[in-house]
């Protein structure tokens, strides 16, 4: 699975979790440009992306990615790892 | 973390006339459905239904008290009712810790309410641990 696929899913999930099927999500989308993205729902994406894509974040992953493609880059990386 | 998968977490509660009325008055929802039987049966029911809600407060009450740490807050609750509840029903609550999802510090139960062998409700919490 490449980045792009994983944004796609990725993109799914942060739909399902803030209930916004129109929501456009992009590498480079930050909280900050998503309304209902705060501190609590982003523990929410988090949990949601774990269970989805069967992936664990570490402690300093949790605030640690500076944009959503970043994320995706990671997450990329630990499907690869294992 | 002093949760773990698999873990189960049960109890009963009896669905009291008072809990019900205080909901109601409490909430200001005095839909018929909830306070007048004749109503309850024209739609299908054999008495007044409990509102569902009632069992959140339930949840509640398994986040805040049934479980072994005191820093806890529900971080969100899905609920799926599949039948009515209705006064002086007593629901057994049983709660399965589903996942523990260590560095973002959230448990997730999943839980079903059950009368007899009905079952009225069932979901899924996401507690997190402050």
């Amino acid at each position: 699975m490449n980045s792009d696929q994983v944004l796609k899913d990725v993109s799914r999930i942060f739909q399902e979790v803030l209930d916004d099927e129109g929501l456009a999500i992009e590498r480079q989308t930050t909280a900050d440009d998503v309304d209902d993205w705060d501190s609590l729902t982003h523990i929410q994406l988090l949990v949601a992306i774990e269970k989805g894509f069967k992936v664990r974040f570490k402690g300093n992953e949790i605030q640690g990615y500076a944009n959503v493609g970043e994320m995706c880059d990671a997450i990329v990386a630990k499907l690869n790892a294992n | 973390m002093p949760i773990s998968p698999g873990q189960i977490f049960e109890r009963e509660f009896h669905v009291t006339e008072e809990v019900v009325t205080g909901f109601g008055q409490l909430f200001r929802d005095q839909n018929p459905l909830h306070t007048d039987t004749g109503f309850a049966r024209d739609h299908g029911f054999r008495d007044r239904v409990v509102y569902g809600n009632v069992l959140s407060g339930y949840l509640s009450y398994l986040v805040g008290e049934m479980l072994p740490v005191k820093n806890v807050a529900i971080l969100s609750q899905k609920i799926n009712f599949s039948h009515a509840v209705y006064r002086g029903e007593t629901l057994k609550l049983s709660a399965t810790v589903s996942g523990v999802f260590e560095e973002t510090g959230v448990i997730e139960l999943k839980f079903k309410f059950h009368a007899g062998a009905e079952t009225k409700a069932r979901g899924l919490l996401q507690v997190k641990m402050l």
